[in-house]
């Protein structure tokens, strides 16, 4: 396969080339080749109801169980002492809770059911915050991803292909972002601006996100540029990008038919594994002024929430917390482990079908 | 050669100018009093106090009288000077740093002690079940996030019995204090406590204390173990995937066909011919990775009670405490962890191009 067919695969290609726009050869090869792999089918499917959970069924499911996941009940902790030690522990799974809602007032009546029981101290409802939690995570963590790759794959290529000064520049831009601490200039923005900056939800992203996805992508995409630029080194050394040139090809037509289609593959796990360090990322940020408030549900906070997060830490003190609602955080833990791996088994099972360099030795 | 080392450190100097300069800069556009530092939290205070205290602190001049002083200070002293709290920064980075030093050196050895091999096995079997499985085993130690790795080890070991779960114990040899501070101040002989007493004063809290005892580079391996491998875990996908890679594109290279071809058996062909380019990337990679080894540092500092830099960052930011920010304090911590970062890149790429001549100075 060449480079030629997937680009055309991609339906981009400017007038005179209707052999290769037509040419389903690409999508069909991929395609024969995604279906043999099992597990990752499996894992799509899995990621696609999360997707489908999260987006559609969060709403959804707090209109059928009649409230919403940022509702406290009081009613659904218990009050535990032991010695010295006491604290109001969360219901378990499966719990009906009275449904007075917030502050007692009791403006509904009867009783609500909390299908994965209570969060902590504050009964919100676990299995909503999952949903709601999951949508924000996913939303940050793919939108910095995608800021990131685009980022790298702009001044990665520009270095690669050009070199010289343009090289140079990019390898001391991503040497200036590597060495400049990520934390300082989070604190920065959430001290001046960042209330300002949380609030540009462009009308569809809860509060903070936005900002979450631009500081995260702003400080990750040395990566992928490192990888994108060893990448077109090598491939401008090969044969049909010079065979391109004498045929005529201007810079940016080589550029885009025949080096971009190669950069997909290896930056299908990388992605898959940025996207994992931001999820990790992301709920350091929310500690410090920026991104997301208290109010925005999100996997990060709810595994942070009984361990301790860097701003209150009782991982040391707090070992009767741990083990009595330890079980809380484990749904959270569960979630991010799977969409990780789940992404990291399709990226890989991507990565192989449009590799149009086989892996070979 | 000595062109390109000259232009790189001059870079790294600019660099350095520039990050202090934005520190001051930053520290100058927060809305925030350094001068209520010195008064007990919470209270209130006249405002010609506080004026004083500011004055006190040097915070009430122009940042860029303030940067200045700064640079002078440390050019004709080679002082860092006193942090808001009144101790001197490079005291504090003395005792902060090494924990930190440790936890990213031993967890990358360890990291690459994983990962190395995981990725030579990778590579002899692509996408075959090893392959996959291999991958999955990776992606698993990003995909539990810091925390959970840390929270289970913990358990973990703390159910066997194997590793101590929190604090640090320094390198040379620690004897227990014979007197302990107790309500007002007051010097008491530790003998004249009670048990309970000393458990209540935080006695039994001191690293002088817990650290004593057994011998002292041991006491030192067995609080390392647990963060170097929530650590490790954190970054063994990036490396072993990025090995994987580069094995595989240098399997295909002329080099390794003319050592083939010439009679070279296996290992000569692996340790000669495909490991020398693949740890040039290694090295630039984890030069780079650094940076980013200091923010995995504050979890894993904090999950474990590590008293590192990492967490004496976020202590001078004042989260967990007061909201505050420590101006001297971070920007002593901010030039020691970039003046690392950026020698250690230099280093990785002049260390590249030894171990890969095909590399040149960019």
């Amino acid at each position: 396969m060449s480079a030629a067919d997937l680009a055309g695969g991609r339906g981009r290609a400017a007038p005179g080339e209707g052999r290769v726009v037509d040419n389903p050869s690409l999508r069909r090869t991929v395609w024969r080749r995604l279906r043999r792999d099992r597990l990752a089918l499996t894992a799509a499917v899995f990621l696609a109801l999360l997707i489908l959970a999260c987006f559609a069924g969060a709403p959804l499911a707090a209109r059928v169980l009649g409230h919403g996941p940022t509702e406290y009940f009081p009613q659904a902790t218990n009050y535990v002492s032991s010695g010295s030690f006491s604290t109001l522990q969360p219901v378990g799974p499966w719990t009906w809770v009275a449904n007075h809602g917030a502050g007692g007032a009791a403006t509904k009546t009867g009783k609500t059911l909390f299908i994965l029981g209570a969060d902590g101290p504050l009964g919100h409802d676990e299995l909503l915050q999952l949903l709601y939690g999951g949508r924000t995570t996913l939303e940050i963590a793919f939108g910095a991803t995608l800021f990131a790759l685009f980022i790298g794959i702009v001044l990665g290529t520009a270095a690669g292909f050009f070199g010289g000064r343009t090289d140079l520049f990019a390898s001391r831009l991503s040497e200036f972002v590597a060495a400049f601490p990520l934390l300082l200039l989070v604190t920065a923005i959430g001290w001046t601006i960042g209330a300002r900056l949380n609030g540009v939800t462009l009308g569809v992203f809860p509060q903070g996100v936005l900002a979450l996805i631009v500081v995260l992508g702003a400080f990750t995409w040395p990566y992928p540029a490192r990888i994108v630029r060893a990448q077109v080194v090598e491939l401008r050394q090969r044969e049909f990008i010079d065979a391109a040139r004498v045929i005529g090809s201007g810079q940016w037509r080589t550029i885009r038919v025949h080096v971009l289609p190669y950069l997909a593959a290896p930056l299908l796990v990388y992605g898959s594994l940025i996207f994992a360090a931001n999820v990790v990322l992301e709920a350091a940020l929310s500690a410090l002024n920026l991104g997301l408030q208290l109010d925005v549900p999100d996997w990060g906070a709810m595994l942070s929430q009984n361990w301790g997060t860097l701003i209150f830490n009782n991982a040391n003190g707090g070992a009767a917390t741990v083990q009595a609602t330890a079980w809380t955080q484990a749904f959270p833990a569960i979630a991010i482990l799977l969409t990780i791996v789940a992404l990291g088994l399709v990226g890989e099972s991507l990565r192989q079908a449009i590799n149009p360099d086989p892996d070979r030795r | 050669m000595s062109a390109y080392l000259v232009r790189r450190l001059l870079w790294g100097l600019g660099l350095l100018l520039v990050l202090t300069f934005v520190m001051y800069a930053v520290f100058s556009i927060i809305p925030y009093d350094p001068g209520r530092i010195l008064f007990p939290a919470g209270a209130p205070v006249p405002p010609a106090q506080l004026q004083a205290a500011d004055h006190k602190l040097g915070v009430d001049r122009p940042f860029y009288e303030q940067y200045a002083s700064f640079l002078q200070r440390l050019v004709e002293h080679g002082s860092l000077g006193h942090n808001f709290g009144g101790g001197t920064v490079a005291r504090t980075i003395a005792d902060t740093g090494p924990p930190t030093a440790f936890l990213i050196v031993g967890g990358a050895i360890l990291m690459l002690a994983i990962a190395i091999p995981l990725g030579l096995l990778s590579a002899r079997h692509p996408n075959t079940p090893i392959d996959r499985a291999i991958l999955v085993i990776a992606v698993l130690g990003i995909a539990l996030h810091p925390f959970v790795v840390g929270v289970l080890l913990k358990q973990a070991s703390s159910k066997l019995g194997l590793f101590p779960t929190g604090g640090y114990c320094p390198m040379h040899k620690m004897t227990p204090p014979t007197t302990w501070t107790v309500y007002g101040g007051e010097q008491v002989p530790v003998a004249k406590l009670s048990h309970q007493l000393l458990e209540e004063f935080g006695y039994y809290k001191s690293p002088s204390v817990y650290c004593s005892g057994a011998p002292w580079p041991w006491r030192w391996f067995e609080h390392m173990v647990l963060p170097w491998f929530t650590f490790a875990l954190f970054f063994l996908a990036f490396y072993v995937r990025m090995i994987r890679a580069r094995l595989l594109e240098t399997y295909n290279e002329p080099f390794v066909l003319t050592a083939r071809a010439k009679g070279a058996d296996e290992r000569r062909v692996l340790t000669h011919h495909l490991l020398r380019p693949v740890s040039a990337t290694i090295v630039t990679m984890f030069a780079f990775d650094v940076g980013v080894g200091i923010t995995a540092a504050m979890y894993v500092e904090t999950v474990f009670g590590l008293p590192g830099i990492a967490h004496q960052a976020l202590t001078a930011l004042g989260v967990g405490d007061e909201p505050g920010y420590d101006l001297p304090m971070m920007t002593g911590i901010i030039l020691v962890v970039a003046t690392t970062v950026i020698v250690l890149n230099i280093l990785a790429d002049l260390a590249a191009m030894k171990l890969d001549p095909r590399i040149q100075p960019a």
